[in-house]
């Protein structure tokens, strides 16, 4: 009998502040959410710097999907499926480079780039010139669009413009992409890996786990490195927008030496000198008072941008219990060519699958996820109700708000993925509600008898 | 350095066997977990680089700059190693299980002398590594290496590791082991 999407939706229970094992190891689970989730949400492909001119391509994934993104002969954004109308066999194998059409290396077809099927051999005497090439162009993806330099593709074309996806969520992407009129590029070629975890652990991790840095995982390498400095829960917020998108910013004293020390000096000189202008267009608080360190795009990109070497990765699901991780660093195009070195050597220092932070991470989400295999070990639940309750709004940044140190976000991601798991389309989504009534909601439905079991399910 | 124009190896054999056994006694500190000797071995001004691989397209402009895997100096190697001491650098905890295999050691022949106390030698070496994390997750690293070692008062010392793997996605889940 084929699962009920109802059922499966059900797992979360951010209300109660716990989530079932079996969504982070459910095969009915995973393939819902390539249906529900990937192929309705917008999901990141590329960056505009990848993309210079007409022909210039990258070649990724959204979902499972393969896909090719390219820019037009009129310069237009586009994406397509990566695979021949014939047989189905990649046209483009490559996952960078400038072609001005794809031919495809099992019979020879070609396609332009805005995917119109351009020439197939023996059409005349094979296929008699019966073969209407007008309805053979590549698979187009529906949607495909950017913002301030990332660019996203949505399958679904009834699923809203980019701008209100990321609605609320624009207003603190800005403090990473758009602090000058040049806007980012990306350094790359990306770092690829591999990691035998459930795609939803890191990208919970960056959307609302602030904690596990100071409290054990990272320990190790922020004091190696003089940094360890840890913070009380209520040291800034997280903050959660509609669609599930999320990130945590630990407030930031900009006259404290806080990190400083640890920074390259042609960086640190370098930051202080554009400060001022950065401040001009984001305002202060965005600009100095604000360090966000890690958020999510709902549902599978996320930024990393501690001590400033920002980085953006896409979680790629590939089955359940695995997850390909592909990350680039992410600078100023107008920053100095010293203050670009060190800032991609900081990066790889630090993060990345060699990284001395980011290494402690894998094992962390891998075994999480084996630990599922076990039958009796799957029954179970998980606890995500750290400051259950204890959601508000702030006067000062959109969106709804919990303590730094709490997993506000996380129950917000689940409240979004049940919605999508549990609606047969956009249309039939649930309205996203404001954050003062998604405050109401929660307190609501809190059961005064829960206090002291916060988030245990038996 | 020569790097892809490598063109003559050089065709001392008495080099040739100080430099393999030097790499081999390199590989052995490292498998045994001897951090601290092994940082010994490595001049002040290490260069340690191991290089992504992208899957190039016709047309690609190569970039001015190189994401990299890991990207290190003598500073940064010594926080690797130095974070290691207290047993809460948890990737490594429990230590990885590796053998390396370094083979196919060559040595440039650029004309200089070799033998001569402040030489400085080209290496080529294939380098694969066999690791295994707790129970059963085994992860093979494979690729080339090219050092610079440089003679010193002590003996051979490693001033520049620049790797470059045999693969596009990293082949494991991290990269917390030196290649």
């Amino acid at each position: 009998m084929p699962p009920d999407p109802s059922e499966l939706a059900a797992l979360v229970d951010p209300e109660k502040g716990s989530v079932a094992r079996r969504a982070y190891i459910d095969a009915d689970v995973y393939e819902l959410e390539q249906a529900r989730i990937f192929a309705r949400s917008w999901l990141y492909v590329a960056h505009e710097s990848q993309l210079g001119g007409p022909g210039d391509f990258v070649t990724t994934t959204m979902g499972e999907d393969q896909v090719i993104v390219t820019r037009d002969r009129t310069r237009a954004l586009r994406a397509f499926l990566n695979s021949c109308r014939h047989k189905g066999m990649l046209v483009c194998r490559a996952e960078q480079g400038r072609a001005l059409s794809h031919r495809c290396s099992y019979h020879g077809w070609t396609y332009r780039l805005d995917g119109s099927l351009a020439g197939v051999p023996n059409l005349a005497d094979a296929y008699h010139d019966e073969l209407d090439r007008s309805r053979l162009g590549l698979t187009p993806v529906a949607q495909v669009d950017s913002y301030k330099g990332l660019v996203f593709a949505c399958f679904d074309p009834g699923a809203p413009p980019l701008a209100d996806y990321l609605g609320e969520m624009r207003w603190y992407l800005d403090i990473l992409v758009d602090r000058d009129d040049d806007g980012t590029e990306v350094i790359g070629p990306a770092q690829k890996w591999r990691v035998e975890s459930n795609w939803k652990f890191p990208a919970e991790n960056f959307i609302s786990d602030f904690q596990h840095a100071q409290a054990a995982t990272h320990v190790s390498a922020m004091k190696t490195q003089g940094i360890y400095r840890p913070v009380g829960a209520d040291g800034g917020t997280q903050i959660s927008t509609e669609a599930g998108h999320g990130l945590f910013i630990p407030e930031f004293d900009p006259d404290s030496d806080n990190g400083r020390q640890a920074m390259d000096p042609a960086v640190a000189a370098w930051l202080k000198e554009k400060g001022r202008a950065v401040m001009d267009r984001l305002g202060e608080l965005r600009a100095f008072r604000m360090r966000p360190v890690a958020g999510t795009i709902f549902p599978n990109f996320s930024w990393l941008n501690p001590i400033l070497f920002p980085s953006i990765r896409v979680w790629h699901p590939r089955g359940a219990e695995a997850v390909d991780i592909w990350s680039w660093c992410l600078v100023d195009r107008s920053a100095p060519d010293e203050v670009k070195d060190a800032v991609m050597r900081g990066y790889v220092r630090n993060f990345g699958p060699g990284g001395m932070f980011e290494m402690d991470d894998s094992e962390n989400w891998q075994l999480s996820t084996r630990a599922n295999r076990g039958w009796m070990t799957r029954q179970g639940h998980l606890h995500v109700g750290m400051g259950l309750g204890h959601e508000r709004v702030e006067p000062d940044r959109p969106g709804l708000a919990g303590h730094l140190i709490s997993e506000a976000n996380a129950r917000a991601f689940h409240r979004r993925w049940r919605a999508l798991m549990a609606a047969p389309s956009w249309a039939e989504t649930p309205p996203v509600c404001t954050p003062a009534e998604t405050v109401s909601y929660i307190r609501s439905r809190r059961d005064p008898a829960d206090g002291a079991n916060n988030g245990v399910v038996s | 350095m020569t790097g892809g124009t490598f063109t003559a190896p050089s065709e001392d054999a008495v080099v040739e066997a100080e430099v393999g056994r030097f790499l081999s006694w390199e590989a052995l500190l490292l498998d045994q977990g001897r951090f601290e000797e092994w940082l010994d071995l490595l001049t002040d001004d290490i260069d340690y680089v191991v290089v992504t691989r992208p899957n190039l397209g016709a047309g690609q402009n190569p970039a001015p700059r190189w994401l990299a895997h890991l990207d290190e100096n003598r500073r940064s190697l010594e926080q690797r190693v130095g974070r290691m001491a207290d047993g809460t650098a948890w990737a490594e905890v429990p230590p990885s299980l590796t053998q390396r295999l370094v083979t196919n050691v060559l040595v440039e022949a650029d004309g200089h002398d070799h033998r001569s106390a402040r030489a400085e030698l080209t290496v080529h070496s294939a380098l694969l590594v066999h690791r295994c994390r707790l129970e059963d997750e085994v992860e093979t690293f494979a690729g080339r290496r090219l050092d610079i070692l440089r003679r010193s008062p002590d003996g051979l010392r490693l001033a520049r590791r620049h790797v470059t793997l045999a693969a596009n996605s990293l082949p494991g889940k991290n990269l917390s082991i030196f290649l």
